[in-house]
């Protein structure tokens, strides 16, 4: 009985220090890790479109928040975390278009994007974060290559990251689900 | 009885720089060593959080070691590990956001690094607290100069160029040294010269990379050998020689 109380004890007690450690670090880091996330999806809209002249942002809420409001639905598209309006003028009138910004994961790591959904079709995307293992890959080959035009639509996913690419492709097309049942009538 | 000690400190430090280097002899981490090697600066990031998590863990196992009961000491070693992991992973996002991008999974993966467990498990675990520090410096440090290496010829030889400010951007603009490509541009646009070698960008290039270090390190092994063996064959004949010499002095006497 001895035996077993030791093990258990000493597992709980290192168990609760390193608790103790990561929340301690938690408290001393998570406002930089703040900071470093905005900034890199401020750079990131401007990538994205560089004519925006502001955006607001309608942040996904969960059904019991009272704040919450039906189109962000966190059931309906658990990918989306925010939405960004961005706005510009164009020969005198308003545009305005949708950052979607996302989150998928899989067995190889998580792909967090900023996805600019505009005329109801995915505009451009940008990497927010990626811990994939084949990350590189799936930038160069799938991406970057969409961006650029070599890829027509998002369903290629032969790219040699094939993980990665259905990630992407889910979060792109929860997004374009989103904008058809709430901006499309708008945009028409 | 001191001065063994010192020597004993000074061998647990020295062993991982050179003698028993993790990457170039023992072979060990060999996982990150290719995977994030693309460049100096990515590779040496990498080096300095795998010694902040190797001599930390160092140092609590060893504090730890007459505590934790037998059958569960791999478990804590590897939560002891996993938290100094999580830790160096909270750091990084948010003192060096670009490194903390460019390592990607492979700065979690430290929590599973064989050099991180096997130093915990063959080295703090039976050590003092000191040894152990220095085992972890000295481990961390051969590590560290290990990928640094390979970033640096990988990033020469694949890019061509040689940048120094972009992770660790703490300085303004980062500096490009134009080496095997130039930064100057024609009127089409492209390089003055290039002589870069994309595979070196690759996984493939890493794999070539360290096959030729590994392969300098051997020749480097083998000829110390040979010339040690060279010189006891020398010291046997010249002694067998002064032999022979004796016995026929003693001879000519009688």
């Amino acid at each position: 009985m001895n035996k077993y109380l030791k093990v258990s004890l000493t597992l709980a007690t290192i168990a609760s220090g390193s608790a103790l450690l990561i929340g301690l670090t938690n408290l001393a880091t998570y406002g930089f890790i703040q900071v470093n996330r905005e900034k890199k999806i401020s750079d990131g809209i401007s990538k994205l479109y560089p004519q925006v002249t502001g955006y607001g942002i309608h942040v996904f809420l969960a059904p019991d928040d009272e704040k919450y409001e039906p189109e962000f639905d966190a059931v309906r598209f658990p990918h989306i975390n925010e939405v960004y309006h961005v706005e510009w003028k164009e020969n005198g009138e308003n545009v305005r278009h949708y950052v979607y910004n996302t989150s998928g994961k899989n067995a190889y790591g998580q792909v967090d994007l900023l996805i600019a959904v505009g005329g109801g079709k995915v505009e451009q995307m940008y990497v927010v974060t990626n811990t994939e293992s084949y990350g590189p890959t799936l930038e160069d080959n799938y991406i970057n290559k969409y961006n650029n035009g070599y890829l027509t639509d998002l369903a290629d996913v032969k790219c040699g990251a094939t993980y990665g690419a259905k990630t992407v492709k889910e979060q792109c097309d929860e997004a374009l689900a989103h904008w058809t049942a709430f901006y499309g009538e708008e945009a028409k | 009885m001191d001065k063994i000690k010192r020597g004993q400190h000074k061998e647990s430090f020295l062993n991982g720089i050179l003698k028993e280097n993790p990457l170039l002899v023992q072979i060990l981490g060999l996982c990150p060593a290719l995977a994030v090697t693309k460049s100096l600066e990515t590779a040496f990031g990498m080096g300095l959080l795998f010694t902040f998590v190797l001599v930390s863990s160092n140092v609590i196992v060893s504090l730890l070691r007459k505590l934790i009961p037998e059958e569960i000491k791999t478990p804590c070693y590897i939560v002891v590990i996993a938290t100094f992991v999580t830790i160096v992973k909270m750091f990084a996002e948010a003192f060096l956001p670009e490194l903390y991008s460019s390592l990607g999974v492979f700065l979690s993966l430290l929590v599973v690094n064989c050099i991180v467990l096997g130093r915990s498990e063959a080295f703090a675990g039976q050590n003092g607290v000191f040894d152990s520090f220095l085992d972890g410096c000295g481990n961390g440090i051969g590590y560290t100069w290990a990928i640094s290496l390979m970033g640096i010829i990988r990033e020469v030889l694949g890019l061509g160029t040689l940048t120094i400010g972009k992770v660790f951007n703490f300085f303004g603009d980062p500096l490009t040294l134009p080496i095997l490509k130039s930064t100057v541009l024609d009127a089409h646009g492209d390089p003055l010269y290039d002589f870069s070698i994309s595979i070196f960008q690759n996984p493939a290039g890493a794999f070539i990379v360290l096959g030729l270090i590994l392969a300098v390190m051997a020749a480097i092994t083998n000829h110390k050998k040979a010339v040690e063996k060279a010189k006891e064959k020398a010291a046997k004949e010249a002694a067998k020689a002064e032999l022979a010499a004796k016995a026929a002095l003693a001879g000519g006497a009688k």
